[in-house]
This record gives structure tokens, C-alpha cells and sequence, in this order.
């Protein structure tokens, strides 16, 4: 048995809150048979992807101890031209809950050897 | 220096590591802090009285080393740390559940303190199943909370029955105060064009927010609209009805827009006030003077648990009298509910401090200049 998590990702610039349109948000998963691709969306003007539904284990895996992990774990890239790459790995998606995951991006450095950065966060497990 | 009451810090400083590694500090605000501690360390699928007991946990953990200056006595420069053996569980950039952060929001201001003590509750933790301790036990609680125990009881399972919790504690640093009750259409007065100010400018960079126009201090429909489009954006409850919730998303963006241009004004002409000490203010005494200085009872009511909270009418009745008389108990003053200078000065010295800025004066205090279609029971 399986539920459905959603995913809403909120791309902005700066901590004063910049909105970010039109930002490519790539949604990926890891699995035994290679990368499988979920979504590929194009951030509105408010900077958001809403609601991209993605498959989780069961409820009840998350409300007693001892089983398996009871969350699906998806990579987001979001590219953007005159900005860093932003990946945020391993974003957490529970069932029938809503996870918010909000990226800054860096604008790019005008010096050409240290283009093609990549910002990476990396979401380490919950070990409960 | 250790305030002498405990408030809500506006951000908090994170080390991402154990406190002698070398690790980055991360500057974020209380509230973005509690939420994502709560979003690592439970899951967001948990019935909602054992969230909130998690929560409230997390907070007073965190509150109880910022107010003991736990790290910053021993000259660390930040507050926390990331490192779960010794503190909780932060992951800077992580995606938070929107369970979690709708609880979060509510209760904003909360802590658990032990009954006749005033530092935040070191609430520790941990998963009660790999490890234990004498703190509260996370799936413990959640077994509990199965069981239909409120996050109240939870907590004293664990924590004692001698712990109380505390809420709307004062948040320092912050711009303007929760109004208390929902704003929705029909709404007027000083916090309803608060709210317009605010979602106009946030809506300088945000422009699906339409804009409100004229800022009157009446929640009509373009209000309404400008607020569900920011609702919309940060996965709020699309209900177009200002709770606590969408307030302080308000209050957090209003402070990161601001920080943007600190050299262009809001637009909002300022009325200066004239904070000399007057004569004698007493018993009978009307105007602006006595609005000011229930202004500053009000503010200092927040802080001192012994000054009563009063309303702001610029009438000197009983009740200012009351809070007057408390106030120069609390300084040592004599306690005779007559401000002259001396009484007027303590009092102005401590509100300064608390506001710090003259910007938190001012959309605090409810006078402001009138204009075309004010309406308002100030006026």
C-alpha cells in the first residue's frame, strides 16, 4: 500500500524575498533501476511550483517505530540563467502531507572559471 | 546581559556543528528555526496534540539556551548548535510540512517554564526507543498522544506536573503585534491599515498580490484579494482572513522586504512626537500625553508581569492609575500614581530600550497622522 505526498517548491533571491519566475524545478528520484524523472516545471511569477503529487509508503509506516522508512525522498534542481544551480537532495515527502521545500538562488559569479556552480543541500535522514 | 524576562528572540544563530568544529553560522528567525528542528526530528503524520508537545518542547529547549546565554557565556558566537547529541536537530535549507508549520505558527510565543520559575523549560528530548532519557520521549508521545492526551498532559508525563505553559510571550526586535483576533472583511481600525501597508509593499515583490488602494484601515474586497494571493504563494489556508498564521508570514516578509531598501521610505508620513516629561500627569488628566503614556504602560505591561495591561483612550482614570502605581514599584519609585519627570524618564528609558527601533514606534503606537477616509476608533 502506498499514499501521495505533494511537493510545492518557492524559488527566490536574497533574504529580502526577490521572486524568482520562471526558473527551471527538476524533480528527480533514485531508484535500483537508475534516475527516474518526476516533474520538470517553470516557476510562476510568485517564484512557485505548486503541488506536484509524488508516491509515499503507507501512513501507518510513520506512526510506529521499527519498520521501514515511511517517507519518499526526491532530488530538486532548479536552474536559472544568470544564477547558481541549486540541488537540494533528499527532500522528505510524507503521505497526505504538504512539503514545502524554498530555495535561494545565488546570483552567478561574473568570473568564468567558477562557472557552473552547484549550491547543494543535502536533507539528512530522520533517525527516529 | 540576561534579560530579566524571557522573550521571543527575532532570529536565532546556529552553529552547523559540534561547537568546537569548524562550521558555518546561520542566522534565521525563531520561528523559521522552531519549524525546521520539528520538521527533522518528528514526522509530520503524527496526531497533532503530540506535535504540539514536540513543539513546545523544541521551543523552550532553544529559548532556555538563548535566555541562559549557554553558549555566548562561554564566547561562542551563536546561540545553538546543529549537533543533536548535545542540542536538536537543524538542517539549514531542509523542506518543511505544512502540519508542522501551521502548529508552529500557532503556537508562536509559547513555552514551557516549571510554576514559579521563569526560565524556559531545557525541555530535552529524545526517540525513546534507541535511546532514552530523563526528557520526553518522541515516540512516547505520540503513543500518548493515541491514548488522547492533550499536549498539556503529554508534557507533564514527562516534564512533571509542576510545568505550565506560557503564551504570547513578547517577541523583541519585531515589528508590529499579532492584533489578537482575525482581521477579515468588515474589519477596521489601526491594524487593518497596518495590514494594507504591509501587503502593499510586500507586494512590491510580489505582484500577484494586487495592490490595495486607498490604505483606509477598512478590510473590503481588495483587501481580501491581497491577501488570499499571499496566502496562495505560501501555502497558507486560502481563506482570506488575516489568523496568526498569515500575520506573521506578513511580519517575516515585511521585515525581509525592508531590509532591501533602507534607504527608500515607505511612503508613510511620520508625526513626531514630542517625548518630553510633562509637569505632572494624575488622576483627571486628559490628551495626548497621557495617550503616550499609556502607550508606554502598554509596551512595559508586555515585559513586567506586574504592570497591568491598559487600553490607550488619552483619559487618566483608575486603571492607568493601577499601572502607574505598579511601574514605580517595579523601578523602586515612589508609589504615589503621579507621573512627573522622574517617573516619566524610567518609564521612556525602558520602552526605548525594548523597541529599539524608531520604526517599531511607530506602527505600534496608534497615532499617526489622519486622512482621507480614516476611520477608526482612535480617532
Amino acid at each position: 500500500m502506498t499514499g501521495t505526498g505533494y511537493l510545492t517548491v518557492r524559488i527566490s533571491t536574497s533574504d529580502a524575498e526577490l521572486p524568482i519566475q520562471d526558473a527551471t524545478v527538476t524533480v528527480t528520484q533514485d531508484t535500483p533501476g537508475g534516475v527516474k524523472l518526476l516533474a520538470v516545471r517553470i516557476t510562476d511569477r510568485s517564484g512557485v511550483v505548486p503541488n506536484i503529487a509524488i508516491v509515499t509508503p503507507a501512513l501507518s509506516e510513520s506512526l510506529s517505530p521499527g519498520g521501514p522508512i515511511p517517507y519518499a525522498v526526491v532530488d530538486v534542481t532548479v536552474d536559472r540563467p544568470g544564477y547558481d544551480r541549486a540541488l537540494v537532495e533528499n527532500v522528505q515527502l510524507f503521505p497526505g502531507i504538504q512539503s514545502q521545500q524554498d530555495i535561494t538562488l545565488v546570483p552567478q559569479s561574473r568570473t568564468p572559471e567558477v562557472f557552473n556552480m552547484t549550491d547543494v543541500v543535502d536533507i539528512t535522514s530522520q533517525d527516529l | 546581559m540576561v534579560s530579566i524576562v524571557p522573550y521571543i528572540p527575532k532570529t536565532i544563530t546556529v552553529h552547523l556543528g559540534l561547537p568546537d568544529s569548524y562550521a558555518a553560522n546561520v542566522e534565521v528567525t525563531f520561528n523559521d528555526y522552531v519549524k525546521n528542528v520539528a520538521s527533522s526530528e518528528v514526522y509530520p503524520t503524527w496526531d497533532e496534540s503530540a506535535l504540539r508537545a514536540n513543539i513546545l518542547a523544541i521551543t523552550s529547549f532553544a529559548l532556555n539556551r538563548f535566555y541562559t546565554e549557554f553558549y555566548r557565556s562561554r564566547g561562542y558566537n551563536f546561540d545553538i548548535t546543529s549537533a543533536t547529541e548535545i542540542d536538536q536537530k537543524f538542517i539549514y535549507g531542509r523542506n518543511l510540512f505544512d502540519t508542522i508549520t501551521e502548529l508552529a505558527d500557532s503556537l508562536y510565543g509559547s513555552y514551557i517554564r516549571r510554576v514559579g520559575f521563569i526560565e524556559p523549560l531545557a525541555a530535552k528530548f529524545c526517540n525513546g526507543t534507541s535511546v532514552t532519557c530523563a526528557g520526553l520521549s518522541q515516540w512516547g508521545s505520540q503513543e500518548l498522544a493515541r491514548q488522547g492526551l492533550s499536549s498539556t498532559q503529554i508534557l507533564k508525563r514527562y516534564y512533571g506536573n509542576n510545568i505550565e505553559i506560557v503564551s504570547n510571550a513578547p517577541v523583541r526586535g519585531y515589528t508590529p503585534s499579532y492584533p489578537g483576533t482575525p482581521l477579515r472583511v468588515g474589519s477596521r481600525g489601526a491594524k487593518v491599515l497596518q495590514s494594507q501597508i504591509i501587503l502593499n509593499r510586500i507586494g512590491r515583490n510580489y505582484p500577484a498580490i494586487p495592490p490595495i488602494f486607498p490604505e483606509d484601515g477598512i478590510f473590503g474586497r481588495q483587501t481580501e484579494a491581497a491577501v488570499l494571493a499571499l496566502q496562495r504563494i505560501f501555502n497558507l489556508t486560502p481563506d482570506g482572513i488575516i489568523g496568526r498564521a498569515t500575520w506573521n508570514q506578513m511580519e517575516q516578509l515585511y521585515v525581509a522586504v525592508n531590509r532591501l531598501n533602507e534607504l527608500e521610505s515607505l511612503g508613510q508620513t511620520y508625526i513626531s512626537f514630542d517625548w518630553s516629561p510633562p509637569d505632572s500627569l494624575q488622576t483627571g488628566s486628559r490628551g495626548q500625553q497621557v495617550r503616550q503614556l499609556q502607550y508606554m504602560l502598554q509596551v512595559l505591561s508586555d515585559y513586567l508581569p506586574t504592570v497591568p495591561r491598559i487600553g490607550i483612550d488619552g483619559i487618566f482614570g483608575p486603571k492607568t492609575q493601577a499601572a502607574v502605581i505598579a511601574y514605580q514599584r517595579f523601578a523602586g519609585l515612589t508609589p504615589d500614581g503621579v507621573v512627573g519627570p522622574t517617573t516619566w524618564n524610567s518609564m521612556r528609558n525602558r520602552v526605548a530600550g525594548i523597541l529599539g527601533t524608531a520604526e517599531a514606534s511607530f506602527l505600534q503606537y496608534p497615532g499617526r497622522p489622519l486622512r482621507l477616509n480614516d476611520r477608526d476608533n482612535n480617532i
